[in-house]
C-alpha cells in the first residue's frame, strides 16, 4: 500500500458535477486531483445537446452567482440562445442555449487544464480508502493508492452501467465507455444504500444524409443573452433547430419492435425518468395521440451529426433505423449512433448531509447522477457545493448550505437528502415553493454575497450585483413616490386600452397594472439618470409581483424560523413516544439537520413534530432557540 | 421556531352546547392586537394583565357579534407562558363560534388540538411530568389524523373531501404544466382547460360547504343566484323580488355586465341575492369577465334561479345553462308569464341532464307567482340544511373549505384575465394547504405525478 501523492481533494469522474467541484476546490487553493477513466470526455453532453431550460436556466444562473464555470463556459461555446416561457410570468422564464458540445467539452477541459492546483490523470477508481470513518485515499486499478483527504465521487452514470440496445446489452457507462463496476461494490462495503436508476438517450443521425428544407425552423433570440452575470449579451451567428414530427406510420413501427424492447421485456429493472419517456412509453401510454414533436439538434457547429429530441428509445437498431426514415426529412438519414437506454446504480442520497457529504463518512462526499439526479445543471450545480464544502471541512470552516428559500440549488439538495430519489431527480419550478423570488434574473442579488464569502466571487462582481440592488430599490421608492395626473397620462392609457384616471396617482399604481409596461411608464415619468435593462427588469417585477412577493416573503420568514432551529444528531427517534412508526422510522433514515428539514420528510406529520418537540425539550434539549 | 411558535391561535375552550358562558381563547404574540381590533371595549393593549373588562366583539363588517368580557392575560404568567386573551361569550355555540371566526379572519390562526397545551409544555408551564400525557394528547391527532378530521365531517362529506383533493392536484396539475412543460408538452395545454379543471373543483366546494354551513346560512344568509340568457328578465326578477329599481332594467341583452347584490328576507331567512350578467358567448373582454363572474356566482350560491323566458320557445342557450347549474340547488323561473306561456316544462329534461327542478312560473310585471317563488326559495333553502347544527369543532374545518374556496376563485380569476399562471399557482398552493390539514398535504410530487398520468410531456 504504497501511497505516492498525496491530495487534498480527489475527484472520481469529469462530467459536469467532477469539473466545478474540481475547479471551487481547486481556487480555494486546495490540491485538487481529477481522475477520470477517458480524458478526451471531460464535461461530455452526454444527452441533448443544450444547457439551461425550464428551472434548470435558474441553476445555471445560481452556479454563475456563486462563482462557478458552468455559465460562462456555455456562453463562450453557445449556439443558439432562446428565452423560455417568455409567455408567462418573469418568474418562471429560463434561459437555454443549444452548445456546440465539442466546443464546450473543450473549454471545460481547458479551464481545468490552466487552473493551478489542479491535477487530471487518467485511470480507474475501484476503492475508496476508509479509516475510522475518515475518507483516506482512492485505490485505482492496479492496486495503486493515492492520498486525499476529501474523496468526491460524481460517476455519473458509470457506476455498474449497463447499455441496452434491442436485446443487446453489455457493460458501459457511455457509448464506447467502459462502466465502473468495482467502486460500486466499495461503496457498498462502505454501508452505502445502492440503487438501481435508468435513463436513455436518442439516436443521432447524419447531418448530411437529412433534407431540412420545409422542416419548420426553431431560430435563436435575437439578441442573444447569456447565462453568465459577466457579460449578459452573447454576440453569435446563432444556428437553427428543425422541427419534425412522428406519424401514425411511426408508431406502427415502434409497436413492431416493442417485444424486442428492453423496457418492456423486463430486462431494464431500474427506474427511468417519467419526464422523458421513450418513444416507446409514449406511443404505448399515449395512444390517443397520433404524432409526437421531434425536434432536430445540431450537435455542433455546421456538425455532421443531429441529436433527434423526443426520441429517446432503447428499441433494436434496425427498428430505430425505421423509425428515424419514417420522420419528414430523415426519409434518408443514416443513424451515426444508436438510441440506448443506460442502467446505473445511484446512492441513496439521504445518506447525504445538506453539505453533500456522507453522513457518517467523513471527507467523502457525493455529487450528480450518483445522488440520484439528471441533468447537466443539477448535477454542476451539486458539483459546486461539494467542491466548496470539501475545501471548506479541510479548513474546518462550516459547510455552505443554501436554504429552499435562497436559491434553487438549495430546493435541489434539500429534497435529494430529506426526500431521497426514486426516479432520476429533475428540477422544476414547481419543485421550488418560493418561485417568484427565485428568478434567473435576481440570481445575481441573491447569491453574489454568499459567493464572495465562499471565495469564488470577487468583491468587484459581489459590488455589481450589490449596486444593481441597490439601483431598483431606489427607482421602486422613486416610483412610489412619483406622482402622475390625468392630463399627461390619460392619453396614453387611452392608448394602451387601460382605464384613464380621475385623479392624479403614483407611478407605482399605473406600473402594477397588467397593460402598462415599464417602457410605457417611462413617457410619463422618465427615470432620473439612464438605467440600466437589467434593473429596470427588477424594478419592473418587483412592482408587478408585489403582493404575491410579499406573500413569498412572509412565508420564507416562516420557514426560515423552522430551517435555522438545528436538530441533535443524536436522537433516537425509536423511543420518542407518540411519534407515530411510520414518521419514526423516516427520521432514523434520513436524520433531518433541521425541524424544518424533519417537517418536509413525506409521512413525517406536523403532530410528529409537535411530539418530537415536546421530547426534544423533556431532554433539555432547546430546539426552540429562545423560547424562554 | 421562534415565529411559527408565537404565532397567535385561537380556540374555543369550553365544552360544546353546555354551560351558560362559553370562552374564546387566544393565545401568541399578536393576541392583544387581535383581540383589540374586534373588541369594543377598552384598548387591550394597555390593559393591566389579568384584568376584567366590558365590551362588544365586532365583525369585520361592523356587525356586532356578542356581548363579551374579555381578560387580558400578559406573557409569562399564562397558561401558555404568552399574551394571551379570553373572551367570555354566551352559551350555546353559535356566538363563540362567531367570535371565533371573527377572531380568524382578524388574523389568528385555528389552534390545532392539544395546541394550548403544547405550548404551556414548551414555554416551561406544566411540568415535565406531564410531558408524556401531552404527547400522547398531540400524537392523537397523528394516529387518529386523517379518519378523525373525516368523521368529523358530516353528511356524507368525506368521500368528497377525497374527491375535491384530487380535483385541487388536477388544477394544480393544469397550471404547473403551463407552466413547467411549456415547451415540452406536445398538447398545447391552454389556461381554458386550467379554468375549467379549477370551476370543478369550486363548484363541490360549494356545495359541501352548503352541507356544513348551516350556521353560516343563518347568519349570513342563503345566497341566491339568478343565472340565465341575456334578457330573459333577470334583472326585472330581481327588482320584482326586492320591490324596487335596484338593477338596471333596459330591454337591450347584456345590460349587466357585473353582478349585482342586494340583501332581503324571505320568510325571515336573510337572503343575499346576486343578479348576474346574461350567459352567451361574449363579444368582448368585459362581458367575458361579466360571465365569468356569473359562473362564479351560480357556483357559489346556495340557490340558483335559472330564468327562462316562458313567451318564448325555449332555446339550446337555455339548455346549456340548466346542463351546467344542473343540480338541486337549482330552481327554474318561467319569467313573463304576462307575455304568454310558450315554455314547456319538459323541455330542459333533454337528455341525461335530469332537470326534473321545480319550475315555477311568474311575471316580473304583474307580480304573478312571486310568493310561490319565494316559497319555493325558503323550501331549497331548509332543505338544503342539515337537520343537526353542525358541531363546532368542525370549526376549524368550515373555516379551511372556505379559506380553499376563496383562494381556488382567485386563481381562476387570474387565469381568466389572462394574468401569468404563477400567480394562479400562488393562489392554488395556498389553496391546497388549506386542505391539507383535512386531507393531507399535496406536494410538489404529487402534482407532477399527475401531470406525467395525464399530459404526454417531456424530451
Amino acid at each position: 500500500m504504497s501511497e505516492q501523492r498525496d491530495f487534498d481533494v480527489a475527484v472520481v469522474g469529469a462530467g459536469h458535477a467532477a469539473c466545478e467541484a474540481a475547479l471551487a476546490a481547486a481556487r480555494l487553493g486546495k490540491r485538487v486531483l481529477v481522475v477520470t477513466i477517458s480524458m478526451r470526455h471531460v464535461a461530455e453532453m452526454a444527452c441533448n445537446p443544450a444547457i439551461g431550460g425550464l428551472a434548470k436556466g435558474q441553476l445555471v444562473r445560481e452556479i454563475d452567482a456563486l462563482g462557478g464555470e458552468m455559465g460562462r463556459a456555455i456562453d463562450e461555446t453557445g449556439i443558439q440562445f432562446r428565452m423560455l416561457n417568455t409567455g408567462k410570468g418573469p418568474a418562471v422564464r429560463s434561459p437555454r442555449a443549444q452548445a456546440d458540445k465539442g466546443a464546450y467539452s473543450a473549454r471545460m477541459l481547458r479551464a481545468l487544464v490552466e487552473q493551478p492546483g489542479l491535477t487530471l490523470m487518467e485511470g480507474r477508481v475501484e476503492e475508496i480508502g476508509v479509516e475510522a470513518g475518515c475518507v483516506k485515499y482512492i485505490g485505482l486499478t492496479r492496486g495503486e493508492h493515492i492520498g486525499a483527504r476529501a474523496v468526491i465521487l460524481t460517476t455519473g452514470t458509470f457506476l455498474c452501467g449497463r447499455m441496452f440496445v434491442g436485446d443487446a446489452v453489455w457493460r458501459g457507462g457511455r457509448t464506447g465507455e467502459p462502466a465502473a463496476r468495482a467502486l460500486s461494490g466499495s461503496l457498498r462495503r462502505l454501508g452505502l444504500a445502492i440503487g438501481r436508476l435508468k435513463t436513455g438517450t436518442p439516436p443521432r443521425v447524419d447531418a448530411g444524409s437529412a433534407h431540412l428544407e420545409g422542416l419548420e425552423v426553431q431560430r435563436g433570440d435575437e439578441p442573444a443573452k447569456g447565462f453568465s452575470f459577466e457579460r449578459q449579451l452573447v454576440s453569435v451567428d446563432q444556428v437553427d433547430c428543425h422541427i419534425t414530427s412522428t406519424s401514425p406510420q411511426t408508431h406502427e413501427i415502434v409497436r413492431e419492435g416493442i417485444p424486442r424492447s428492453p423496457l418492456y421485456s423486463g430486462a431494464i429493472t431500474g427506474i427511468g425518468p417519467r419526464y422523458c419517456p421513450s418513444i416507446e412509453d409514449k406511443v404505448v401510454r399515449f395512444a390517443d395521440r397520433d404524432s409526437h414533436r421531434i425536434i432536430l439538434e445540431p450537435e455542433t457547429r455546421g456538425g455532421a451529426s443531429l441529436y433527434l429530441n423526443g426520441l429517446s428509445t432503447s428499441l433494436p437498431y434496425d427498428i430505430q433505423q425505421r423509425v428515424v426514415r419514417s420522420l419528414p426529412g430523415l426519409e434518408r438519414a443514416d443513424i451515426l449512433r444508436p438510441g440506448y437506454a443506460v442502467e446505473y446504480d445511484y446512492v441513496d442520497p439521504r445518506e447525504l448531509r445538506a453539505s453533500l457529504e456522507v453522513r457518517h463518512i467523513r471527507g467523502l462526499y457525493l455529487a450528480g447522477q450518483i445522488n440520484g439526479t439528471s441533468g447537466y445543471e443539477e448535477a454542476a450545480a451539486q458539483g459546486l457545493m461539494a467542491g466548496v464544502n470539501a475545501a471548506r471541512a479541510l479548513d474546518a470552516v462550516e459547510p455552505v448550505v443554501l436554504s429552499r428559500s435562497q436559491a434553487y440549488i438549495g430546493v435541489l439538495i434539500d429534497d435529494l437528502v430529506t426526500k431521497g430519489a426514486d426516479e432520476p431527480y429533475r428540477m422544476f419550478t414547481s419543485r421550488a415553493e418560493h418561485r417568484l423570488v427565485l428568478r434567473h434574473d435576481n440570481a445575481d442579488t441573491r447569491l453574489s454575497e454568499t459567493g464572495l464569502a465562499m471565495g469564488l466571487v470577487s468583491e468587484a462582481r459581489a459590488e455589481r450585483a450589490r449596486r444593481k440592488a441597490d439601483a431598483a430599490a431606489r427607482e421602486v421608492a422613486r416610483l412610489e413616490r412619483e406622482r402622475v395626473v390625468p392630463s399627461s397620462a390619460n392619453a396614453l392609457l387611452g392608448r394602451l386600452g387601460s382605464s384613464t384616471l380621475p385623479e392624479s396617482t403614483t407611478a407605482e399604481k399605473l406600473l402594477a397594472r397588467p397593460e402598462i409596461g415599464i417602457d410605457d411608464l417611462y413617457q410619463l415619468c422618465p427615470p432620473d439618470c439612464e438605467l440600466p435593462d437589467t434593473v429596470r427588469d427588477q424594478v419592473e417585477i418587483e412592482i408587478k409581483y408585489r403582493g404575491y412577493i410579499a406573500r413569498a416573503r412572509e412565508q420564507i420568514r416562516r420557514a426560515e424560523a423552522l430551517d435555522g432551529a438545528e436538530l441533535p444528531d443524536d436522537v433516537d427517534y425509536a423511543s420518542v413516544r407518540g411519534i407515530s412508526t411510520e414518521a419514526a422510522e423516516k427520521l432514523s433514515r434520513v436524520r433531518p439537520e433541521t425541524v424544518g428539514q424533519a417537517g418536509r420528510i413525506p409521512g413525517v406529520s406536523p403532530a410528529d413534530i409537535g411530539v418530537l418537540l415536546i421530547h426534544l425539550k423533556a431532554r433539555g434539549f432547546h430546539a426552540h432557540g429562545d423560547h424562554r | 421556531m421562534e415565529a411559527p411558535a408565537r404565532e397567535t391561535i385561537a380556540a374555543i375552550s369550553t365544552a360544546i352546547g353546555a354551560g351558560a358562558i362559553a370562552v374564546v381563547r387566544l393565545s401568541g404574540d399578536r393576541a392583544l392586537e387581535i383581540a383589540g381590533t374586534v373588541f369594543s371595549g377598552p384598548p387591550l393593549s394597555r390593559c393591566d394583565s389579568h384584568t376584567i373588562h366590558y365590551g362588544h366583539v365586532v365583525g369585520t363588517d361592523g356587525e356586532h357579534v356578542d356581548e363579551v368580557l374579555a381578560s387580558v392575560l400578559l406573557a409569562p404568567h399564562t397558561y401558555t407562558t404568552e399574551n394571551m386573551v379570553e373572551f367570555s361569550c354566551h352559551g350555546g355555540s353559535m356566538a363563540a363560534r362567531r367570535v371565533l371566526e371573527v377572531l380568524v379572519a382578524s388574523g389568528a390562526r385555528l389552534a390545532r388540538r392539544g395546541e394550548f397545551t403544547e405550548r404551556a409544555f414548551l414555554g416551561g408551564r406544566i411540568d415535565l411530568i406531564q410531558a408524556e400525557a401531552v404527547a400522547d394528547i398531540v400524537s392523537a391527532r397523528t394516529r387518529r389524523g386523517l379518519e378523525v378530521a373525516l368523521g368529523q365531517l358530516e353528511g356524507g362529506l368525506s368521500d368528497e373531501l377525497g374527491d375535491l383533493r384530487r380535483e385541487v392536484i388536477d388544477f394544480r396539475a393544469e397550471v404547473e404544466a403551463l407552466i413547467d412543460f411549456a415547451e415540452e408538452d406536445e398538447g398545447a395545454r391552454s389556461a381554458g382547460s386550467a379554468v375549467e379543471a379549477g370551476r370543478l373543483a369550486v363548484a363541490r366546494l360549494g356545495r359541501m360547504l352548503r352541507n356544513c354551513e348551516f350556521g353560516l346560512v343563518v347568519r349570513e344568509g342563503a345566497t341566491a343566484a339568478i343565472v340565465g340568457r341575456p334578457n330573459v328578465g333577470k334583472s326585472s326578477l330581481m327588482n320584482a323580488l326586492l320591490m324596487r329599481d335596484r338593477s338596471i332594467v333596459t330591454p337591450l341583452p347584456g345590460t349587466t355586465r357585473d353582478v349585482i347584490e342586494e340583501h332581503l328576507h324571505v320568510s325571515g331567512v336573510a337572503v343575499r341575492l346576486i343578479d348576474t350578467a346574461g350567459w352567451r358567448e361574449p363579444e368582448d373582454e368585459a362581458e367575458a369577465a361579466g360571465v365569468a363572474r356569473a359562473r362564479a356566482a351560480a357556483a357559489g350560491a346556495d340557490i340558483v334561479l335559472l330564468v327562462v323566458d316562458a313567451s318564448d320557445q325555449l332555446g339550446d342557450g337555455d339548455r346549456a345553462i340548466a346542463a351546467e347549474i344542473d343540480d338541486e340547488r337549482t330552481l327554474v323561473v318561467a319569467n313573463k308569464i304576462d307575455l304568454g306561456s310558450r315554455a314547456e316544462e319538459g323541455e330542459l329534461s333533454s337528455g341525461d341532464s335530469a332537470i326534473g327542478r321545480p319550475w315555477v312560473r311568474v311575471s316580473s310585471k304583474t307580480g304573478a307567482g312571486l310568493d310561490a317563488l319565494r316559497d319555493a326559495m325558503v323550501a331549497r333553502a331548509a332543505g338544503g340544511f342539515p337537520d343537526e347544527p353542525v358541531l363546532v369543532s368542525n370549526a376549524r374545518h368550515v373555516t379551511a373549505l372556505r379559506a380553499c374556496r376563496d383562494a381556488l376563485n382567485r386563481g381562476v380569476e387570474l387565469l381568466v384575465r389572462g394574468e401569468a399562471p404563477e400567480l394562479a399557482a400562488v393562489e392554488i398552493g395556498d389553496a391546497a394547504s388549506s386542505l391539507g390539514e383535512m386531507t393531507g398535504e399535496t406536494t410538489p410530487d404529487d402534482v407532477l405525478r399527475r401531470i406525467f398520468e395525464r399530459f404526454c410531456v417531456g424530451k
